[in-house]
């Protein structure tokens, strides 16, 4: 089978659609048997700012955008204007032409907005309209398409879903017409469909903790868990959960700390300036050991910071965050996959170990869609750890054992009553200050992460083995890296790469060891300083010199991580 | 049956003479008059002198941080409903810190029942100002006296859509125990705010010079009349009023956010199947 592999970039107002075009592009890419992978940029803006959906379109599994665009829909002058050097060698633009004709080589001129008008169509389906063009140039099945225009309108009425369909039949009939013999060299002609599910990062969380049994889920507006928040939003009654917008990021946490206490699986999510107000409740989930799952998507900062970009700058505040040593679990799932299923250890972990965990995404990660095989739901387990199982005459919830671990209750539970605070405590729950109880109650805490440092699983290794050029990076930056080792292979360049997706417990004995076993190591990370390689640092006791870092807001692409590891090797 | 002893063996470490010796007494009174099951009453504190009364009730109780009771508390019912929750807060902790709280809490309407006891002062901290000081009262952070008005927590709760707001005072137990009766039997947000002598630290709004202006609230008050209610929430000085201000009854968060209004989601399985979800990102 010969490798198709193209990159479309959809591009005009904000406003226009430009992500719903996206999204319906990639559904009809799945649905017609390729895999697929896109992202969104966008201004903090709500009308005006340039939008841009980017899908890559192949029949190999993709972890990643590359650069460079072969089909470009610009739906207005500017954006033309600003993406037509990334075109390909053979790739083409279909340009609204209402506005200025393009004059250039390989500009398809397709009068949106004057063909939208003659159909009596509103001006906000130009975007469907040229979908429907582009489906016929790259020999695709307009049924297909439909049927995802369909369901992906269905929400808005019959009449949005006939509108759009009509578009998609203006579009697809003009290039009938008019560009009958441009026959572009990609393919989205129907191939025979494989399972498979077109998930960002914020679904597979969402499903992830509604799978887990997650049953309280509270969150205020930010960049980028917004539809993390819609999902439960729009969700909650019918899967039997409760979803709370608070007042603040603080009392999301509060509330969602309040539901866990009372029994039940909880979770909120917020980007880092929601999770600085966290912080203080963050400690007192440590404190009264109450299992608690936060979802920290990051964009870059400091401050409000560039809002709908993305970042990987906040990995040591979320490990250090908070007054004191309190133990807490980090992680940092690498694509919707692993977003997935770390959710459900998150709630696992959580409850096992009696405290909080974070999952520490980014823009990039929560908001690009990934095809993905559908999960086996059967594989996920639900552990709530140590339990009282009945009445007991002298409970204390926060009895001293040698694991650390202390039998939970929920209030009303059993006839009990019992203590739980925020001040140091006793057994019982009760505020002391004795330097005594304080020593046995700290060690108690901290002994819960001996345990869990062996439960650490090793973190997974990709490439060859025998490599001596190591790369090694954590959370989403792992596709384009695994993007890049594809590369460089075809340079005749072997490498391994090791990603880290437990960052606390931090697994150092094989990050060490994967260090050592090559003879350089080069640490991709999407922040200014390398993050990442000072906590190996630190951990390790070793120095990493190779940083290749990204803190534009952008993402990393493939080429470039690839050209920057040639150089190391 | 015997009537059960609500008081745990720990020894009481408020100074002698602190009003909240009143509103425990009047918080055991109105448990026990109203034949709750002490496990399943949950009390969720801020930090401040009331939290001390953590140790000192068999109930559940939850010391959280300062200011934030009510989003914890707020999860705590949400999450199980069946199980009765007190709010308990200082001024400065619900007004100042947790002022937010308070007016979202007053809004959401959730079944709790708040308690500030207000003692105008930050008193475990040994007397800095609070949103309640008299203005012009000199405190530990307001050596030339206060400059600001004080905060009115009755109008503020009350502006705010609060279905239930009462003053009580630390000094008539019997009346404060009725008081918190009908909060704690009220279906929604109910606040109460009590005056609450600090006798260590506050040398002005002592007993003897809240016993001199306090009155109760007749009857012939209608506790229906929003209007009233902030017009008796405006007498302070010469006369204050005690009573129930307000009270009207309206739908709760909880009922309106569960799946249905009587599930209780701590009975609920965790276990889930997601395949019909999937469906959707195909």
């Amino acid at each position: 089978m010969a490798k198709i592999d193209f990159t479309v970039k959809i591009a005009g107002r904000a406003g226009e659609g430009i992500a719903v075009a996206g999204l319906i592009l990639g559904k009809t890419a799945l649905r017609s048997g390729f895999f697929v992978f896109d992202t969104s940029e966008y201004p903090s803006l709500i009308r005006g700012g340039h939008n841009v959906s980017i899908s890559r379109v192949s029949n190999e599994k993709t972890f990643s955008l590359l650069s460079g665009v072969d089909c470009l829909i610009a739906l207005n002058g500017e954006s033309l204007e600003q993406h037509y050097s990334e075109l390909s060698s053979d790739g083409i633009a279909i340009l609204n032409s209402d506005e200025v004709p393009g004059a250039q080589e390989r500009v398809l001129n397709l009068p949106l907005s004057s063909l939208a008008k003659k159909e009596d169509l509103p001006a906000v389906t130009a975007n469907n309209i040229a979908l429907g063009a582009l489906v016929f140039l790259l020999k695709g099945d307009p049924e297909t398409l439909k049927g995802v225009v369909a369901d992906v309108f269905s929400g808005s009425g019959s009449e949005a879903v006939e509108m759009n369909i009509r578009a998609i039949q203006l579009g697809y009939g003009f290039a009938q017409k008019n560009w009958p013999d441009l026959k572009p060299p990609f393919s989205l002609s129907k191939q025979k469909p494989l399972p498979q599910l077109f998930l960002t990062g914020n679904d597979a969380l969402a499903l992830g903790a509604v799978k887990a049994g997650c049953r309280f889920f509270s969150a205020y507006p930010m960049t980028p868990i917004n539809s993390l928040l819609a999902f439960f939003a729009a969700k909650a009654k019918d899967l039997g959960i409760v979803f709370y917008q608070p007042e603040d990021e603080i009392a999301g946490i509060n509330s969602a700390l309040g539901a866990a206490h009372a029994g039940l699986r909880a979770m909120t999510a917020t980007s880092g300036g929601g999770f600085s107000l966290m912080v203080e409740t963050l400690g007192m989930a440590g404190m009264t050991e109450t299992p608690l799952v936060i979802v920290e998507g990051q964009r870059p900062g400091p401050s409000s910071g560039l809002p709908t970009w993305t970042s990987q700058g906040d990995l040591k505040f979320v490990l250090s965050a908070g007054q004191d040593d309190f133990p807490r679990v980090v992680l940092a799932p690498g694509d919707a996959e692993e977003c997935f299923w770390q959710t459900i250890d998150a709630f696992n972990l959580a409850e096992k170990y009696q405290l909080p965990v974070i999952v520490l995404v980014d823009k990039y990660l929560c908001e690009s869609h990934a095809s993905v095989a559908p999960f086996d739901e059967s594989r996920a387990e639900i552990d709530r750890g140590l339990l009282v199982e009945g009445f007991l005459p002298d409970y204390q919830r926060y009895q001293l054992t040698s694991s650390g671990i202390s039998p939970r209750a929920f209030p009303g539970q059993f006839g009990m009553n019992f203590s739980t605070s925020s001040y140091e405590h006793d057994a019982l729950g009760l505020a002391r200050e004795e330097a005594e109880n304080r020593k046995s109650m700290m060690e108690k805490r901290a002994q819960k992460m001996k345990i869990l440092q062996k439960e650490t699983p090793s973190p997974q290794i990709f490439g060859s083995v025998r490599a001596k050029l190591g790369l090694v990076a954590w959370g989403s930056t792992k596709g384009q890296v695994l993007e890049a080792q594809k590369i460089l292979k075809t340079k005749n360049i072997e490498t391994k790469f090791l990603h880290v997706n437990f960052l606390q417990p931090f697994p150092t004995e094989q990050v060490k060891e994967f260090c050592q076993s090559c003879q350089k190591v080069v640490f991709v990370e999407q922040n200014s300083t390398g993050q990442l390689a000072d906590l190996v640092q630190e951990k390790a006791g070793f120095e990493i010199k190779n940083r290749l870092l990204k803190f534009d807001g952008r993402p990393f692409f493939p080429e470039e991580i690839a050209e920057e590891v040639k150089k190391t090797a | 049956m015997t009537t059960p002893n609500l008081r745990t063996e720990e020894q009481i470490i408020w100074c002698p003479g602190c009003g909240n010796f009143g509103i425990l007494a009047a918080l055991q009174n109105a448990i026990l008059q109203l034949k709750l099951d002490p496990s399943q009453v949950v009390a969720v504190f801020g930090i401040g002198c009331h939290g001390h009364l953590a140790n000192y009730l068999k109930i559940n109780n939850f010391e959280g941080l300062h200011g934030r009771a009510l989003p914890l508390a707020a999860g705590i019912k949400i999450a199980n409903s069946k199980l009765r929750v007190l709010v308990m807060a200082g001024d400065g902790d619900q007004l100042s810190e947790g002022g937010n709280h308070l007016v979202h809490a007053s809004r959401r309407n959730p079944d709790l029942t708040c308690l500030i006891h207000n003692n105008q002062l930050y008193s475990l901290t040994v007397g800095q100002a609070s949103p309640t000081s008299d203005p012009g009262s000199k405190t530990r952070s307001t050596p030339r006296g206060v400059l600001d008005q004080a905060l009115n927590p009755l109008a503020l709760s009350l502006a705010s859509g609060a279905s239930f707001v009462a003053r009580g005072f630390a000094g008539d137990i019997p009346q404060l125990t009725k008081i918190l009766i009908q909060a704690i039997s009220h279906p929604g947000f109910a606040l109460v705010d009590i005056l609450q002598p600090c006798p260590a630290l506050n040398h002005v709004n002592t007993f003897a010079w809240f016993k001199e202006r306090v009155y109760e609230l007749g009857p012939e008050h209608d506790v229906r009349d929003k209007i009233l209610a902030f017009q008796k929430a405006q007498e302070w000085g010469e006369k204050i009023p005690l009573g129930v201000f307000y009270r009207v009854e309206r739908e709760i968060l909880e009922r309106q956010l569960l799946p249905d209004p009587e599930m209780i989601l701590t009975d609920q399985s965790l276990e889930k199947k997601i395949t019909n979800l999937f469906s959707e990102f195909q």
